[in-house]
């Protein structure tokens, strides 16, 4: 029979989003702990025969207790045999009373189907057909090889061969390294696939090698900029080694991660008409001088994108930054001329406040606007 | 805001007359007094205080009573539609049957338009009463408000212009005349829609029925689209002139999309008038001439498979004659299925009006459905003569041989779907692909061999190994569309708490806005007396508060229970995972 397994990395259960609101926040942490559970469900729905994780399950080696216990109690509430391997990265290294520690409440309570890779040469068989072999991070950085240590096949061994490690490639030119793991390592090291995580992006690195080394990407983005996340790889190994492994990239994330500048009405407009918006973490920044009646409209469009009493955000979490957003003070005059004397005097009086305070002045001039033009 | 919306009051105290009630009085007035129609008319509107106010400007200035006149909206359960609810009941229900006794919400529906058709002259319906009630006994419509989906007024219209209905059914619409965007957003309902004009009428004239469905495909297919195009004009236009402008746009892509529907149902009744006549004579011609023979072909096959079945498995039967048909005795064995393995069966071949005939979801038939299943893995060998028109990897592999399987995968996700993989595998390792090509393989007449001079290079686990590759990949390519089927319901479960959140925190900011004003006034009473009835009052307000705080973290956390089972349910759906079934396994030849 074939073997299937599930690899993912990087979960970074713990990550604070302290830029956000508090609510937001919430619906963000919330999600790294839901997507623990689908990746679950999908390695049940798909029946592999393990679930392999290559390190940064934690965003720090002593995470809050809320988020041990959170994905305790994931594992803990199924009942299976398939095992799941977690492998200490270098955000949550293997050290003395980290959480991967022995005698951590959280590794002692795992069920048995969940192995911590806890030592050098670490070794699991999967049945009698493949085996899984890994090395733990035992700091946040360092410049060995994890991979040097996995074992040499033993002549007449058969078996699939799978390495774990934690790591960077070196195939990203000018990249700076950390637990470097070198060209060719999965070839060199006889191996029929090689799961490494800790660059958050989907990625087959040198995608015409023999065997397979993948980056399956974090389930769930961690910050703007990350791109191809969201996924985990299911992996089919045809039995006997007789082909390469199968790479299949499978999506789980419930959210999209995206950072847009605008720079006119027109981008802000267009943004608006996005239909994806809801389930996007927008980082929105807006670099643009508007005459009073575009202004406006864009503080409308922002509102729409927020939500109000009346009407639900367009935008899932928003994190606007509208420093850029100007009013072209001097472009008021049209709008002055309808107004009676004493309030032509109040516009011009912000006009010169303007030089000095200008986010006030245009914020009033824009309240004046708005109360006079209906 | 407030000096604003006092104006408004003002203004509208300040008008004259209104006109537009005005009119409804004088249409229902004209139309109580047609001779030829049936003086009863159906009134829509769309809020439930325009419901009340059309009631009593009917009673104050059109001359009804309360009794000539039946309000009908979401929830019916005013005193009234109660008393119509109690004479329904005996009038109509006591002589139905008790099972066939609807639901109490359908029973005062029914109650209300009994009352309608048989006492009252006038209904005035909201929006919950155009959608399946059956008015075909009234023959007037009045959209004293206009909704904006064109499939919303179809609804309105069909509950009276439907089968039984005999007379013409005459709608009357409300427009304000000096009201431009309004006039454009009904003549792009009326004349590019065709709501209330040609299509209805030509479909009636060429069908000879009403309610064809022309209007209601056409309403159908650009309704949804039309009203949210309607909303994004009124939400962003900021001018009168913007709002013209984008209708007078909007009504000419309709008339282009309205052209092209009515070009589709031209061509679609062409096909129907010119084909399917044809099919549908070549049916009957095939159920006259051909059937008995199918039938008699098709009983024979079940035969053979029960011959077939009882003779493997050496269960004693023997042929009887009973009285012109065919029949079969069949002895007690324990290799028969069920209560047959004690007592036997006779069963007949073909039809019988005495003993039980043999079909496929017989016992029988199944029992041997599953040995042949069950035997034909492992060694079963066929001989494939392969088409002169099959595909050419099929023709180019004439002499190879291998080894193949049939699987059904089963999936119970979003989409409920069972799947037939054939796999193929020839003794040089390739495996038949495409998909189809494998399919059409099992579509090639073919024939049992005993055996081959040379044994199979596929070994069964060659076979598995293929299989196992060729099922991963259909999960994966499924998964895809699961996926998307299961974010697009997560989204929308998100969207239900979301809601309710903005209906709490509006609450909430309501009962804030009090507040301030409560403690400026216990801040201020005078006397403990008056200090303690404020602070009460300050008191109820900050529990009320305090209670929405509480609902509105739940529903943040997502701590609900609803939530929850919805959650539970997408979970199931989407991480439900396949079963498949080897249903077939052969070697065989490719002649």
């Amino acid at each position: 029979m074939a073997l299937t397994i599930l690899h993912t990395a990087d979960w970074h259960l713990g990550r604070r989003f302290t830029s956000f609101d508090q609510e937001s926040e919430l619906r963000l942490t919330r999600a790294r702990l839901e997507v623990l559970s689908r990746i679950l469900d999908l390695a049940q729905s798909r029946n592999v025969d393990a679930v392999l994780c290559a390190g940064d399950l934690f965003d720090s080696a002593s995470p809050d207790k809320e988020w041990w216990q959170g994905a305790l109690d994931e594992f803990k509430r199924r009942d299976w045999q398939r095992p799941v391997v977690l492998l200490p990265g270098n955000h949550d290294p293997l050290l003395p009373n980290s959480v991967f520690d022995a005698h951590h409440p959280f590794r002692s309570g795992l069920p048995d189907y969940v192995h911590v890779v806890g030592e050098d040469g670490f070794e699991l068989p999967l049945g009698d057909k493949a085996v899984v072999y890994a090395t733990p991070c035992r700091s946040h950085a360092g410049q060995t090889n994890l991979a040097s240590s996995l074992p040499p096949r033993e002549p007449g061994d058969k078996r699939i061969r799978i390495g774990l490690i934690h790591g960077q490639t070196f195939d990203i030119d000018g990249y700076q390294t950390n637990f470097p793991i070198p060209r060719g390592t999965a070839n060199e090291r006889d191996l029929d696939y090689l799961a490494i995580g800790d660059t958050h992006a989907f990625r087959e690195v040198e995608p015409n090698a023999p065997v397979p080394t993948v980056y399956p990407s974090a389930p769930e983005a961690t910050n703007f900029g990350e791109k191809d996340t969201g996924y985990v790889a299911v992996v089919f190994f045809p039995r006997d080694r007789a082909r390469r492994a199968l790479v299949e990239k499978e999506r789980v994330a419930a959210w999209n991660w995206r950072a847009q500048t605008c720079l006119s009405l027109g981008d802000l407009r267009e943004l608006r008409s996005d239909e994806n918006l809801r389930k996007t973490v927008l980082r929105l920044k807006l670099d643009m001088t508007l005459p009073l009646d575009e202004y406006d409209e864009a503080e409308r469009i922002l509102t729409e994108l927020k939500g109000s009493l009346s009407a639900n955000p367009r935008v899932g979490v928003l994190d606007e930054d509208r420093s850029g957003m100007r009013l072209a003070i001097g472009d008021v005059c049209a709008f002055e001329q309808n107004l009676p004397p004493v309030l032509q005097s109040v516009v011009r009086r912000l006009q010169a406040e303007a030089a000095e305070r200008p986010e006030v002045a245009e914020r009033a001039l824009h309240h004046l606007y708005q109360l006079t033009r209906d | 805001m407030l000096a604003e919306r006092e104006s408004f009051v003002r203004r509208a105290r300040s008008l004259p007359t209104d006109s537009k009630a005005e009119s409804l009085v004088t249409a229902v007035r004209l139309t109580m007094e047609r001779d030829d129609g049936a003086r009863k008319i159906v009134i829509f509107t769309e809020s439930l205080t325009t419901q009340n106010y059309l009631r009593d400007l009917l009673m104050n200035d059109a001359g009804l009573g309360d009794e000539e006149i039946t309000l009908f909206r979401g929830s019916n359960d005013s005193p009234r539609a109660l008393d119509a609810l109690r004479h329904w009941r005996d009038e109509v229900a006591a002589s139905m049957p008790a099972h066939s006794r609807p639901s109490p919400s359908v029973a005062v529906r029914l109650a209300l338009v009994h009352e309608f058709k048989t006492s009252s002259k006038v209904l005035i319906s909201t929006e919950a009463g155009a959608k399946g009630l059956n008015l075909q006994f009234c023959d007037t419509i009045i959209n004293y408000d206009l909704p904006w989906n064109p499939q919303r007024i179809e609804q309105r219209i069909g509950r009276c212009h439907r089968y039984g209905q005999v007379r013409d059914v005459t709608v009357i619409n409300f427009i304000a005349k000096d009201n431009e965007a309004q006039r454009l957003t009904f003549d792009i309902l009326s004349s590019k829609l065709d709501l209330f004009g040609s299509v209805l009428d030509m479909s009636d004239q060429v069908l000879q029925t009403p309610r064809s469905d022309g209007s209601e495909e056409l309403a159908t297919a650009l309704g949804p689209e039309f009203e949210s195009q309607l909303r994004r004009i009124w939400d962003r236009a900021r001018t009168v002139e913007e709002v013209e402008a984008e209708l007078r746009r909007l009504r000419d892509s309709m008339e282009d999309s309205r052209r092209e529907l009515q070009e589709i149902r031209k061509q679609t009744v062409g096909l129907i008038e010119t084909r399917l006549d044809e099919s549908v004579r070549e049916v009957f011609r095939n159920i006259r001439e051909s059937l008995p023979a199918t039938l008699a072909d098709f009983d024979a096959d079940l035969e053979r498979v029960l011959l077939g079945y009882l003779t493997a498995c050496e269960i004693p039967h023997e042929p009887a004659d009973t009285g012109g048909s065919r029949t079969l005795r069949i002895d007690p064995s324990p290799e028969l299925p069920g209560a047959l393995a004690e007592h036997g069966i006779t069963v007949a071949l073909g039809h019988s009006s005495e003993d039980e005939s043999i079909h496929t979801a017989h016992p029988l038939i199944e029992a041997a459905i599953a040995n042949a299943r069950a035997s034909c893995r492992g060694a079963y060998r066929v001989r494939f003569a392969i088409a002169d028109d099959a595909a050419q990897s099929l023709q180019r592999r004439r002499g190879s041989r291998g080894r193949l399987a049939l699987t059904r995968i089963s999936y119970r996700g979003f989409e409920r779907e069972d799947r037939l993989l054939v796999t193929a595998v020839f003794e040089d390792a390739e495996v038949l692909q495409p998909a189809a090509v494998a399919h059409e393989l099992l579509l090639q007449s073919c024939r049992d061999l005993d055996t081959f001079d040379v044994p199979m290079a596929v070994t069964p686990d060659d076979l598995d190994e293929v299989v196992d590759e060729e099922l991963f990949l259909d999960n994966s390519a499924v998964a895809r569309a699961e996926q998307a089927a299961f974010e697009q319901t997560m989204d929308q479960l998100d969207q239900y708490v979301e809601d309710r959140i903005m209906v709490l925190r509006r609450a909430r900011a309501g009962h804030a806005e009090r507040l301030g004003p409560a403690e400026q006034k216990r801040d201020r009473a005078l006397g403990s007396d008056a200090r303690a009835e404020a602070d009460q009052v300050v008191k109820r307000w900050t529990q009320a508060i305090e209670r929405l705080d509480e609902q509105l973290g739940k529903l943040i956390a997502r701590e609900d229970a609803v939530y929850e089972r919805w959650k539970s349910f997408a979970h199931d759906r989407r991480y439900g995972g396949a079963e498949h079934e080897r249903l077939l396994e052969a070697e065989f030849i490719l002649e």
